[in-house]
């Protein structure tokens, strides 16, 4: 009774210390457009540094096989483009291991009738003028029905572990019944 | 650790998968009715770790669990590792589906390798455990390494192996801890295998 209660409170205590681990292994990036100039940003979700050489891929609208610009994240995970039309932009980061995160980046007209901004002028521009699609897009499917994306990366744990103990069960049972028939 | 599709050639990479789904036949066709749930119980573990992760110069490496695999399940770690594989592929998107093969056949080389180093008696038990754990991340690491120098990529791959060297240690670490605390807790646990002696 004691041996099982220590293992209980051992999952239990490995289960919730997992839980707030689970969020951390994701690759996100955020992409800000400044005036004239993409800034893109990729690091690890509850990591305060960004990922260092990771691959960036830039597709430009209406050319999603060629890409526009390909390069390398800085030490601090920074990497910058400047976009030469109006259109969808797709956004790749890759860190090489597996990890993969993608993002689509609307940009307008008027995002090329600014003047760029000189630092130290005082001048500043908001970015509000570049939607990012994903999110608009994101909050519409989230009306119909959630997309892969969209689910927590807990839940996503929970639904691979549920699957694994009920292909186990099903695997126990069936071996079992074929032993005792 | 994951390769992704389109890293390797597809010819390598569906040479794999037969290769692995043939191992996964074999190795879990075999497994007893009592090893099952133990089987379960460790493909959920392996699947669910991967997302506990720490940083390591300036990229994130994470857990994988094969040695302690290979320790408590032998050859039937094969099965366990493509299980949790294949959901890791298709709900984290870690590694790629057409690539599950080869990732399957390196990881499995992890745990098949620390069931053979656990196996040696003469050594200290912890100090196994922490080997087993080890060679569980080095063995895949190394093999990665090999597979992308074998597609044209060059030896650049294996100056990350100093990177995998630090997460092997922690790896190492973490299995003699849960060796520890079975052997403390209930040593029914850890199976009786076959011992291998140096011969006199």
């Amino acid at each position: 009774m004691r041996k099982k209660f220590i293992w209980l409170i051992t999952l239990v205590i490995f289960w919730f210390g997992a839980a707030s681990w689970l969020y951390a292994h994701k690759l996100e990036i955020k992409i800000t457009p400044l005036p004239s100039v993409v800034m893109v940003e990729a690091g690890y979700s509850g990591h305060k540094h960004g990922l260092s050489g990771g691959d960036v891929f830039i597709y430009a609208p209406r050319d999603s096989e060629k890409a526009f610009q390909t390069g390398k994240t800085d030490a601090k995970g920074k990497f910058a483009f400047i976009p030469d039309q109006a259109g969808d932009w797709r956004v790749a980061v890759d860190d090489g291991t597996g990890h993969k995160s993608e993002q689509i980046l609307s940009l307008g007209e008027d995002f090329f009738l600014q003047k760029p901004t000189v630092p130290g002028s005082g001048e500043s521009h908001p970015p509000e003028q570049a939607r990012d699609v994903e999110k608009e897009k994101a909050s519409k499917e989230s009306e119909a029905a959630p997309s892969q994306a969209q689910v927590p990366l807990v839940w996503k744990a929970l639904v691979g572990v549920s699957l694994v103990f009920g292909i186990a069960g099903i695997l126990y049972g069936a071996k079992a019944r074929k032993k005792s028939g | 650790m994951h390769i992704a599709d389109g890293i390797l050639s597809t010819e390598m990479a569906a040479a794999a998968d037969a290769v692995s789904v043939g191992a996964l036949y074999v190795f879990g066709k075999r497994a007893r009715t009592e090893e099952i749930p133990k089987m379960g119980i460790m493909a959920a573990a392996l699947f669910v770790v991967s997302l506990i992760h720490f940083p390591v110069a300036g990229t994130s490496v994470h857990l994988g669990l094969f040695g302690l695999a290979g320790i408590l399940l032998g050859f039937r770690a094969v099965p366990v590792v493509f299980t949790a594989l294949l959901f890791q592929s298709l709900l984290f998107q870690h590694g790629g589906l057409l690539s599950l093969g080869v990732n399957v056949i390196n990881m499995s080389a992890g745990a098949v390798a620390a069931y053979f180093l656990w196996r040696i008696r003469p050594v200290p038990e912890a100090l196994r455990a922490f080997l087993c754990g080890f060679v569980g991340i080095i063995v895949p690491a190394l093999l990665m390494a090999v597979e992308f120098e074998l597609s044209g990529y060059g030896r650049g791959i294996y100056y990350l192996m100093s990177i995998y060297v630090i997460a092997a240690g922690a790896e190492g670490i973490l299995s003699a801890m849960i060796i520890g605390f079975f052997r403390k807790v209930d040593p029914r646990i850890l199976p009786k295998y076959p011992v291998i002696k140096e011969k006199k």
